[in-house]
């Protein structure tokens, strides 16, 4: 069974090799090609696959599209690119100085007729029509990060950004352009995953048109007798997946705002907040020496599913994190001394003519032990990069008290009392930047209930002396109206139960071990497992209780293999196996570590449940509340 | 008998392949003038491209019939990737487009021809030279790899009799001068993208160097997996090299019981004869003595062949040594590309950074300029007017 990332690798390759088959085994002859892209292209290929993996298909040379390029003949080039009208007049342009000798145009999304008549009529005005062999369309417009975590847009996300879908100002036809470009990423995305989905989403939001949409998309395909999509589904090995079908649960932003604004404990999630982590690639600035250039160079890191220390544990708390490391630390010491002590043993053994007979085994012994040594390179290296990372984002820690940002926020949300009132932490100066405190108080507003206005007005001012930009404010204060009535506030309220964090005492291992990290004066928070109010949905729709009085009864339901669907939902329908969770307006990695998290509790011996997470974009809390104060000013 | 048969056919395949890398051609190449290097070369190429084909596509047709025989090799299959699987995530567009150009072509058929130039055609000589060269490495190296799964296949037979030291060795021998020949082949192709480097444009010459460079690792992990395969030999030669001993040392206790028991181990060898011998059994005694005798004189040959196989396999060994040595630093390079394709725009990025901050600064610089050529003139015009005042 594939992941949706595998797939599309699957996908990637297969359009690399020019479309067709993949020959099995390394006793293919090498085909050399080249790879042209756009920047939509290049984010989906780059967190996929690597240069080096380019190369063993027999990529020689990769370009972006839109920069200078040199005429190669006799060998054939494949584009990759969106079929924008920039994009088309580009290749255009190529065909005119007749760059190439062979053509293959991969488009990411469909391109309309129209515009394939325009590269016809332009291809044979330069005569190179023979040179054009195949014309395809790819499905693969979005990026999948995880094996189980996509996002539709990186550099290109400006359009369906947060701010774009809630803008007070929109126009129909705007908004209608965001929803078709949502919508035929997602259907790229059930394209590749090979399997019509079932949808659900709450009525009378961004993902209700989502849903919409895409169920008619969905139908129009299906009842499309040539152009179907979806036809492998019996014949081709589409695993559990072809006769379960998932079910697609869209979900919009506005029905949880304080989790993209909650301060974070786990490695990974930390790694987006504090260091920028993009396309699984973080950015570590090199401390060492002093340099005459004005900016420091920063060392980009790729982490990615050859990684092991990171699969296993990007999910895990920062402290279990350093734990984790210095472990890592002492085995690899350990298998270096026994090399060391290989090496001695066989030069004794070397002079020794009576061990001559033994050679033939020490030799084995030697060549498993240079063997072994790439791997334990490798192992290093990967040591390494971790307390780089691992160390700068304890120094975030440290320098925001990102720490005691995350108890508090914790502990706000499972309505504990606080230790000390909110009002004199956000006027404390020492404590975190202002852009923390204003998340903090965010999530405060959110959260609290029965608070007299004036408390509210105290904070304002003490956040306004702290620097901080208070538009969020505004669009925040009518979210919570017009989302939440006041009827709904009790229900709200209730979202967050069962998070909680307490303190354990503090690294007394690391210390006795003289760890490298200093991790002196950050509170060892152990997390307490609790779902967050997408994962407490989910885990409703995919069990399908109908009538059981939960929030998600009156919930859309679409199903676009039936020919006239009505939205309700059938009686006892058995509970979905899979289920791909779409966040309209987007992500982010708390959201989906408590996913993650949660569908390994459900995991039982016989039913393998699968949850994919997506989202059109994924910001980290700085620009998500970017976003809002843009949303703020909008309204004053 | 069958699968012996096949083999035969198989070996004589190879004999005909070998001709690709006959040693004369080799010479030619080198005796020809630097000079005038490319014509004759590429004469002779074309030659040896047309032989090369007919007899790979011969060999493959046969290693067609024999596909069941390869795919049982589990040594390449476990060593490949996960499940591939066939995603159908794309459309075909092509007869839209097809249909697109007729119906445009139909209407309006005035087209342009754009013709390339003169050096551009030089140029473009020189290239196809390396391309063709480039396909045919890459060709005779999927033939080499397919001789390979051959002699996996016959190097990890375990058992005793169906051993078959000759073919192996024969097919090792090929497979050692194929290696060699692609290597100085690429060499030589190296040769030429550099020689054309001074004509070509950059991207050119990365495209050119990177043929190069994956032509060798491929290359070097066909090499590993021929080490791989003849270390299998040895361990597999040496296992039976001791079990041999066991029973040759058994054998010459002469106790008529023990000998019973080799005997019919010998039996399995020598066939029929010794079994009919068996069932005459007029003279036991008699028989078992000439039997040892046979025997011991056998197994002296025997050893003595092993030894020299083992001997050969090691030389081999060594050889490969040699050329790991020439590829070690090529693979290195390789190792290095583990990068994705957006590190380019990232540097990109941090150098517009830089070039930006310069102009910063130098605005800065001029800036200042500008304020002390106000000041200058300031001061000119100031004693102009004071000249003017004060003189006239």
């Amino acid at each position: 069974m594939l992941t949706l990332r595998q797939r599309q690798i699957n996908a990637i390759k297969q359009m690399l090799n020019l479309n067709q088959q993949q020959p099995k085994g390394l006793a293919a002859e090498p085909v050399w090609k080249i790879l042209i892209y756009d920047r939509v292209g290049q984010d989906i290929i780059s967190p996929l696959i690597s240069i080096r993996e380019l190369r063993d298909m027999g990529v020689t040379l990769h370009v972006q599209l839109h920069s200078d390029r040199d005429p190669i003949p006799d060998v054939p080039a494949i584009y990759f690119c969106a079929p924008t009208d920039e994009n088309l007049d580009r290749i255009q342009q190529d065909f005119q100085k007749g760059l190439y000798d062979i053509y293959h145009l991969n488009f990411i999304s469909p391109i309309p007729r129209q515009k394939i008549e325009d590269l016809a009529s332009a291809a044979l005005a330069s005569g190179c029509v023979a040179n054009i062999h195949k014309v395809f369309d790819q499905y693969v417009n979005f990026i999948s990060l995880e094996d189980d975590f996509f996002v539709l847009k990186n550099q290109t996300s400006g359009n369906i950004s947060y701010y774009n879908i809630n803008r007070g100002n929109i126009r129909d036809d705007e908004m209608e352009s965001i929803m078709d470009e949502i919508v035929n990423s997602l259907f790229s995305v059930f394209v590749t995953l090979g399997n019509v989905p079932i949808i659900r989403c709450p009525r009378n939001s961004a993902a209700e048109m989502v849903a919409r949409k895409l169920e008619k998309k969905l139908r129009d395909n299906l009842w499309d007798a040539r152009n179907n999509l979806f036809h492998m589904d019996t014949t081709q090995a589409g695993g559990v997946f072809s006769f379960q079908r998932p079910v697609l649960f869209l979900v919009d932003r506005n029905l949880d705002l304080a989790t993209p604004l909650h301060h974070t404990w786990a490695y990974q999630a930390l790694a987006h907040d504090v260091l920028d982590l993009n396309l699984n690639r973080v950015f570590i600035e090199d401390d060492g020496g002093e340099r005459t250039g004005a900016k420091k160079k920063a060392k980009p890191i790729d982490l990615d599913n050859s990684d092991r220390f990171w699969m296993n544990h990007k999910g895990c708390p920062f402290p279990t994190v350093a734990e984790a490391i210095q472990e890592e630390l002492e085995s690899y010491k350990s298998s270096e001394e026994e090399i060391k002590r290989m090496k001695t043993s066989m030069g004794i053994e070397g002079e020794n003519e009576v061990a001559y007979s033994m050679v033939n085994d020490t030799t084995a012994r030697l060549t498993n032990a240079v063997n072994s040594l790439p791997e334990l390179l490798e192992k290093k290296r990967l040591i390494d990069l971790h307390t780089k990372i691992a160390t700068s984002i304890l120094n975030f820690i440290k320098s925001r008290r990102i720490d005691s940002f995350f108890e508090l926020e914790e502990k706000i949300m499972s309505k504990s009392t606080l230790d000390r009132p909110l009002l004199d932490l956000l006027k404390d100066p020492e404590f975190g930047l202002p852009e923390d405190k204003m998340r903090l108080y965010i999530i405060y507003y959110i959260c609290s209930q029965n608070v007299p206005e004036f408390e509210f007005e105290r904070m304002k001012e003490a956040l306004h002396e702290a620097g901080c930009d208070l538009a969020p404010l505004a669009y925040i204060n009518r979210w919570k109206c017009h989302t939440f009535g006041i009827n709904h506030s009790q229900q709200l309220s209730n979202q967050y139960e069962g998070a909680g964090t307490k303190t354990v005492s503090m690294f007394s291992k690391l210390v006795s071990q003289g760890s490298s990290f200093v991790m002196e004066g950050v509170k060892n928070l152990v997390v307490k497992r609790h779902n967050l109010p997408i994962t407490k949905l989910t885990e409703q729709v995919m069990e399908c209780r109908n009538g059981s009085g939960g929030e998600v009864d009156d919930y859309l339901y679409l199903d676009p293999k039936l020919l006239k669907g009505g939205d309700v939902m059938p009686k006892n329908r058995a509970p979905f196996q899979d289920a791909v969770v779409f966040v309209v307006g987007g992500g982010n990695y708390i959201e989906y570590q408590n996913l993650v998290d949660f569908i390994k509790q459900k995991q039982n011996a016989n039913t393998t449940k699968r949850i994919i997470y997506g989202a059109t974009t994924l910001n980290n809390s700085k620009q998500f509340l970017k976003e809002l104060s843009e949303l703020g000013r909008e309204i004053q | 008998m069958q699968a012996r048969r096949r083999f035969a056919e198989h070996s004589n395949s190879h004999e005909t392949i070998e001709i690709v890398y006959d040693e004369d051609d080799n010479k030619k190449y080198n005796n020809v003038p630097k000079s005038r290097f490319a014509l004759p070369f590429s004469q002779n190429f074309v030659t040896n491209i047309v032989s090369g084909i007919t007899n790979i596509t011969n060999s493959t047709n046969l290693t067609d019939n024999k596909e069941n025989l390869i795919s049982d090799s589990e040594f390449f299959l476990e060593s490949s990737r996960p499940e591939e699987e066939f995603i159908m995530a794309s459309r075909d567009r092509t007869n839209e487009f097809g249909n697109a150009v007729r119906s445009l072509q139909s209407r309006n058929i005035t087209r342009s021809i754009n013709q390339r130039d003169t050096t551009k055609a030089k140029q473009m000589q020189s290239y196809s030279e390396f391309m063709n060269m480039a396909k045919f490495i890459g060709k005779n190296l999927t033939s080499t790899y397919t001789k390979l799964e051959k002699l996996t296949l016959l190097a990890k037979k375990k058992s005793l009799f169906e051993d078959r030291p000759q073919e192996i060795q024969e097919l090792t021998y090929i497979i050692k001068g194929d290696l060699s020949a692609l290597n100085q082949q690429i060499a030589k192709l190296q040769e030429i993208s550099r020689r054309n480097n001074e004509l070509d444009s950059k991207h050119m010459i990365s495209h050119s160097s990177n043929m190069v460079l994956a032509l060798q690792s491929k290359l070097a992990t066909m090499s590993t997996d021929f080490k791989q395969i003849l270390e299998i030999r040895t361990e597999n030669l040496k296992f039976q090299k001791n079990r041999h001993d066991q029973f040759s040392q058994a054998g010459s206790g002469s106790s008529v019981s023990k000998n019973a028991s080799t005997s019919l181990l010998l039996a399995e060898e020598q066939h029929q004869s010794s079994i009919e011998m068996g069932r005459q059994g007029s003279h036991p005694q008699n028989q078992s003595q000439t039997q040892l005798m046979i025997y011991s004189d056998e197994s002296d040959n025997y050893v003595q062949q092993r030894a020299e196989t083992m001997q050969n396999i090691e030389s081999t060994i060594v050889e490969l040594g040699g050329i790991f040595q020439q590829l070690a630093h090529m693979v290195k390079e390789q190792e290095e590309i583990v990068e994705r394709i957006d590190t380019n725009i990232a540097d990109a990025e941090m150098n517009i950074d830089a070039a930006h901050s310069e102009i910063l600064k130098y605005f800065q610089s001029v800036t200042k300029n500008r304020w002390l050529m106000i000041k200058i003139f300031g001061v000119l015009i100031f004693f102009f007017i004071f000249f003017l005042v004060f003189m006239s």
